[in-house]
């Protein structure tokens, strides 16, 4: 089972990526344990977290395909 | 209220598009605009809602032009240096449309003064740039029913939408904080002056506010309300986020 994440704004600086695929992972909490883990600078910054294009703020059971989303909101103007 | 013969012909290129008419340019000569910010946001929103016939411009910055806002902020010119960034624009704005009345409120907004500066019901155009005032203007706009269209950059990135847009059923649409909740708040230094960016982007933000601000005057049914859309200017991509609205 594979997951596509794809970081916005400031998180791009801090993973130096702007997507990357991750195996095996069930569910998103899951999956950002995984992140920090990978990134611990992660910890320093707020996001949302979009499911398949939808924002979400629990817990969700991620299937083989599925895209993530880590948005921080951007402040610049 | 009517169009002159000299407005007929300065918007016949919009007037003759379907669905848009004599109708559709009164609209807008009807319609009032507050925009919070003339910077690199509101420059190229300014620009072309007076260009489209915007009957009246509330601009509302306390700030001052700098040497180092013109490589971005192409409302602005040399000329007009140390400035009050509002008075700068209305100058601007009245050499390129007559037409269109410009106030000029010449302030930062807060939370003390956004209930004296914006009426009930408005439509609001946020060109902030900083945390405190996006989100300042999304909780005035909920309370106090306003449309608040938002627009924001990070570097060659982009995020806009059209927040607490009235709904068939009465409701509102999902707002800015429905997207970003209260934990995701905290003040991040993230300014262009602080990370930098090629002045196009945000002059492309701008513009797409003031796209869905005619829009949204017009009643078109393809407001694009209840997301968050990204663009990245790197990619030349656009993205739709689906928000659902929570209570506020």
């Amino acid at each position: 089972m594979m997951v596509k994440i794809l970081f916005f704004g400031a998180l791009i600086d801090v993973t130096k990526t702007d997507s990357l695929q991750l195996i095996n992972i069930a569910q998103t909490d899951e999956l950002m344990a995984a992140l920090h883990e990978k990134y611990p600078l992660l910890c320093h910054y707020k996001f949302s977290i979009a499911l398949n294009r939808n924002f979400i703020n629990n817990n969700c059971d991620l299937q083989d395909g599925d895209e993530v989303a880590l948005m921080p909101p951007f402040a610049g103007g | 209220m009517e169009l002159s013969v000299a407005e007929k012909e300065r918007y016949a290129r919009q007037i003759v598009l379907n669905g848009f008419g004599l109708e559709g340019q009164l609209r807008l000569k009807e319609s009032t605009v507050y925009v919070i910010g003339a910077g690199g946001l509101g420059s190229s929103l300014l620009l072309y809602l007076a260009a489209a016939g915007i009957g009246k411009l509330v601009i509302i910055d306390g700030d001052k032009v700098q040497l180092n806002n013109l490589q971005r902020q192409i409302i602005f010119n040399n000329q007009q240096l140390q400035k009050n960034k509002a008075a700068a624009a209305k100058d601007t704005l009245q050499h390129l449309n007559e037409h269109t009345q410009v106030e000029v409120i010449e302030t930062f907004i807060n939370s003390e003064n956004i209930r004296k500066v914006v009426p009930e019901g408005s439509l609001i155009a946020d060109c902030s740039d900083n945390f405190k005032t996006r989100f300042l203007i999304n909780d005035y706009a909920v309370e106090h029913d306003c449309v608040h269209v938002s627009a924001a950059v990070y570097k060659h990135q982009i995020q806009f939408g059209v927040f607490n847009y009235p709904l068939k059923n009465n409701e509102r649409s999902a707002t800015l904080r429905c997207a970003f909740p209260e934990s995701t708040m905290e003040e991040i230094q993230d300014s262009c002056a602080q990370t930098g960016v090629i002045g196009v982007v945000p002059g492309i933000g701008g513009m797409l506010i003031a796209a869905e601000l005619i829009k949204v005057i017009n009643h078109q049914a393809d407001v694009q309300y209840n997301k968050l859309i990204t663009f990245d200017t790197n990619k030349m991509s656009m993205q739709h986020w689906q928000i659902q609205r929570k209570k506020q």
